[in-house]
């Protein structure tokens, strides 16, 4: 028995982890709207969360049935079965839980608990059948099918509906309410409340209510029986209420919905989700107490898993607990809602996503479909509809700490409205769904009628969403099959199986967090870069100035680096690099577009000379081509195993390499440091650059004459020529550029 | 011997020093400039750079000043400590080196560079920046290095020290010929001797860079 009780530490220990990568993976979903709208300061979203999960939890109690029996019939199997099942299932929830976590994708706790006990159930009762000698469609026997399949096409179906409803419910409150819907809100205010907070009030009933601990069974049946009584009386009461607030006060009514809405979200989270946590480790400890109280504690059947079992309230507030301080410590959390937040946003700007040929095919059947629909909707009523949906009237406004809500926060409560009211219909109908799905596909939905997926993001926004969502896909498969493969590593190697699987969670937790904490500090690097909105044009060309500056002084370590991995034939120095570039055209992307918000800042301004400025977004994007073009080419040629580069070769195109770093790194420094520019020195620099390369060219040509140097040898050395006399080239026309900036500025002083 | 885990506990003021690397490097740069407008006659920048090189070198010595400070509340063992100073004294001295180099010239201000030196003049500035360019590249290299433990990004270090060797021994060799262009060119004895003296001085630069990069692989010796 010490090796389960050994087990049972371990699935303690498991579920402490569990519930800090399940929350960090679930938070987005009664996060998103509050902070994608900015209804208020994120200390008191997080507060209003954290009182709704504590709240939550204690409703707990009764839902951790599904982790016993919901999957598998517990009465065909022995408690170290029951271990196996329960150990594979919490190792493999962990590290798939960790790893969307770390790629700032939200994923269904739910749907990866179902396939992790289905997995590691399948896995038992397939090794239980090989030993009887039965067949193997005995495995049927074993696992609960009906309620297995119902749950899986359940939350399928969830997702369609869910985009469905956000889409529809969006498309026409925008046309009651229009982007300017404050004037509005003064008539229809009360309405609008009375059905968003009814709504709400009657997903905690029915969410919260289905497992308290202290309604009565009778109480929770009057509930499910009385829907249209309870909504029909809480919408007249909130209508009353908030029609009484937008007339005789200046507080905003929605503000108080999307608040309330999430502590609506946050409770039903706490509430349900709570149990694929750490209702299959307190399983776990129940079939152990079960089978510990009998004389043959090894040849029991754990039958008495299908009863109910009473939760010990302690035990759920310390989850809680640990939920709550997950909930304000985790950055993994903050990633997660980052990228739903990102992908709903109402502006362009920088998208996280790329695009590539299913979602463009997908964006251009839709715009095709749209089209044709467009063409038989009558003319007035395509006016009028598209003069309601003008998003041109979204002004939004930044708050104090000066950054701008993604969304308004007529979008924050119709997403809010529309998952509760999805959630709690299913829950009535006892249809099992994902929480996350629905409230991602909502909020999806919702900003696709919003026309947040202009022609400009749609593509980005597409491959988003199709990301997600085959994450989603890639949930149930992976959580199927690792926790297969643990349960039987755990059956037939033991303690030995139990201990390598557990360092092996650690070791890659470990490398999953190191990779975050790097990927989160090159973002905030990267976001940091990006102008406001509000800032004056002095401001703005001197970040231009900087940022150029940073950015050549990158484009120059990055040349070293990469010249360095080519001597060396260093495929892996050269692939990190090559990894790079994507970030380094990033940069150049911001910076272009703060040239052009400085442009328009200018133009406001009486700017003189705008055509500087169309030069520098030029000479940038040189830079940037001929950088990633050196690289490329390193890469491809090292990759493929050509031959190296020979020693004189080397030799000459470090003396290359010298000559640009150094000049990018002077033209750097002037920059940044506002440096009076030494433009003899910088002349000289190039001119010998020249020269060099000119020599360098008749070297090659007699290698090439001599078969010396190999014809692919020869492209690159001489692509690596070619574009370092480019950046050369554009970089002393960056130089021009700024030297007659501060021509003009010292003339403007002295006049 | 260095125990790879237990030396991340053991910080060592990377950043400072890479700080301190590059104010070198900027250093360096004004000084090739400052050359560079002595040469010319129509340069009159001569002692904005002098005033640069000064003021690079002011930062450089607080900088130095937080790495002593930061060293001793986190040294590993007394020889570590030694061996990093020594590396900081060594890439001061490339600093100081810059700062004579000018000084030596501002004796003779009105002399100029000869016409037919000139050119060998700014190789040797030339050969001269190049390792200096190369410590900046090899503290960061170095960081990375007590990230990692790798025996490949030591390979990386080990190989710019080389570089850097190399760097030097091209500055040494373009010093002889400048000194005996020097020698057959000049008649005036008291031109030589100043041309003479800053040819050396120039050339200690590189010698020193060297010096920095044998105390950075010292450093990083198993």
């Amino acid at each position: 028995m010490e090796f389960y009780i050994f087990a049972i530490i371990v699935l303690v220990g498991l579920a402490v982890s569990d519930l800090i990568v399940g929350v960090s993976n679930d938070a987005v979903n009664f996060l998103n709207s509050s902070i994608g709208s900015r209804v208020a300061p994120r200390y008191v979203i997080m507060i209003i969360a954290s009182i709704g999960m504590l709240a939550g939890v204690t409703f707990s109690s009764g839902m951790m049935e599904v982790a016993r029996k919901g999957i598998f019939h517990p009465q065909y199997f022995l408690m170290p079965e029951m271990m196996t099942i329960f150990l594979a299932v919490m190792l493999t929830d962990i590290l798939l839980l960790d790893l969307f976590n770390t790629f700032g994708l939200p994923t269904s706790t739910t749907v990866s608990i179902v396939f992790e006990l289905l997995g590691a159930a399948v896995a038992v009762s397939l090794i239980k059948t090989f030993a009887s000698e039965d067949s193997y469609t005995a495995v049927v026997t074993y696992i609960n099918t009906g309620k297995a399949l119902a749950i899986i096409s359940g939350i399928l179906l969830s997702i369609i509906v869910a985009f469905i409803c956000g889409a529809v419910a969006q498309f026409f409150s925008r046309l009651f309410f229009t982007f300017d819907y404050e004037p509005k809100m003064k008539y229809l205010g009360g309405i609008w409340g009375g059905l968003a907070l009814s709504m709400i009030t009657y997903f905690i009933l029915i969410k919260g209510a289905k497992g308290t601990s202290f309604l009565t069974s009778e109480a929770v049946d009057w509930i499910n029986n009385n829907t249209l009584k309870i909504l029909s009386v809480s919408f007249i009461i909130f209508a009353l209420i908030f029609q009484f607030l937008v007339t005789f006060t200046r507080i905003n009514i929605l503000k108080i919905i999307v608040l309330v809405g999430t502590f609506a979200l946050a409770m039903a989270f706490a509430a349900n989700d709570l149990v694929n946590f750490i209702g299959v480790p307190m399983a776990g400890w129940n079939a152990y107490e079960i089978a510990a109280a009998t004389d043959t504690p090894f040849k029991t059947t754990m039958e008495a898993l299908q009863h109910p079992i009473q939760s010990n309230t302690f035990l759920l507030l310390i989850a809680g607990s640990i939920m709550m301080i997950t909930l304000w410590v985790s950055k993994k959390s903050r990633s997660v809602t980052s990228t739903q937040i990102d992908l709903s946003s109402q502006d362009e700007g920088m998208e996280r996503f790329g695009s590539f040929v299913l979602s463009r095919i997908v964006v251009g059947m839709v715009a095709s479909i749209f089209d044709f629909l467009n063409r038989l909707v009558p003319k007035n009523v395509r006016i009028f509809i598209s003069k309601r949906l003008d998003p041109s009237a979204y002004k939004p406004t930044a708050v104090t700490s000066g950054k701008m809500p993604s969304f308004d926060l007529l979008r924050a409560s119709v997403n809010l409205m529309m998952a509760s009211a999805v959630v709690a219909y299913a829950t009535s109908l006892k249809l099992p769904l994902s929480t996350t799905y629905v409230t991602f596909m909502v909020a999806m939905g919702a900003s696709l009628a919003d026309q947040a997926w202009g022609r400009e993001s749609a593509v980005y926004r597409v491959t988003g969403v199709m990301t997600v969502v085959g994450g989603w896909f890639c949930t149930a498969f992976i959580a199927f099959t690792v926790s297969f493969i643990f349960a039987n590593l755990l059956h037939y190697f033991g303690l030995f199986a139990l201990v390598s699987l557990v360092l092996l969670a650690a070791l890659l937790i470990f490398r999953s967090f190191r990779y975050h904490s790097k990927r989160e500090e090159e973002k905030g690097g990267i976001a940091a870069l990006s102008l406001k909105d509000d800032l004056d044009a002095a401001y703005a060309v001197n970040t231009a100035f900087e940022q150029t500056g940073h950015f050549l002084n990158e484009v120059s370590w990055s040349l070293r680096a990469c010249f360095d991995g080519l001597s060396a034939e260093d495929r892996q120095r050269l692939r990190i690099i090559r990894n790079q570039i994507k970030n380094l055209q990033t940069i150049t992307n911001i910076i272009i577009a703060n040239i052009f918000k400085t442009l328009y800042m200018l133009d406001k301004e009486n700017a003189e000379h705008p055509r500087r400025y169309t030069m520098t977004v030029g000479a940038l994007q040189e830079i940037t081509e001929s950088h990633r073009d050196i690289i490329m080419r390193a890469f491809h040629h090292t990759i493929n195993f050509h031959s190296g580069l020979l020693e004189d070769q080397k030799e000459e195109l470090r003396r290359v390499r010298i000559y640009v770093s150094r000049l990018l790194e002077n033209t750097a420094i002037m920059l940044l440091k506002r440096k009076k520019i030494d433009y003899d020195y910088i002349e000289n620099q190039c001119e010998k650059l020249t020269n060099l390369i000119q020599e360098l060219d008749q070297k090659q040509i007699k290698r090439i004459q001599s078969a010396e140097s190999k014809t692919r040898l020869s492209i690159l050395y001489y692509s690596f020529l070619e574009n370092s006399e480019k950046i050369s080239t554009h970089t002393r026309i960056l130089l021009d550029i700024f030297r007659d900036y501060f021509l003009i500025e010292n003339n403007k002083k002295t006049s | 011997m260095q125990i790879p885990f237990l030396s991340k506990f053991t910080g060592m003021p990377f950043n400072a020093l890479q700080e301190h690397a590059e104010k070198v490097k900027e250093c360096a740069w004004a000084f090739q400039q400052a050359m560079e407008c002595y040469g010319s006659n129509r340069c009159d920048r001569f002692e904005e750079y002098m005033k640069e090189v000064d003021q690079l070198e002011s930062h450089a010595d607080k900088i130095k000043g937080k790495i002593r400070a930061s060293v001793h509340k986190h040294s590993k063992t007394p020889v570590m400590e030694f061996q990093l100073f020594m590396f900081i004294s060594e890439q001061d001295k490339v600093l100081d080196s810059v700062e004579e180099s000018l000084n030596w010239i501002s004796y003779r201000p009105s002399s100029g560079m000869p016409e037919n030196l000139k050119k060998d003049f700014f190789n040797l500035v030339d050969a001269v920046i190049t390792p200096i360019e190369e410590l900046s590249v090899m503290v960061a290299e170095t960081k990375k290095y007590y990230k990692s433990y790798s025996e490949k990004q030591r390979k990386i270090v080990i190989d710019i020290i080389q570089n850097l060797r190399k760097s030097e021994h091209e500055a040494d060799q373009l010093e002889d010929t400048l000194k005996l262009n020097i020698f057959s060119n000049e008649t005036d004895p008291a031109a030589v001797f100043h041309l003479v003296k800053l040819t050396e001085m120039i050339g200690s630069i590189a010698d020193h860079a060297e010096n920095a990069g044998d105390m950075m692989r010292a450093i990083i010796a198993r």
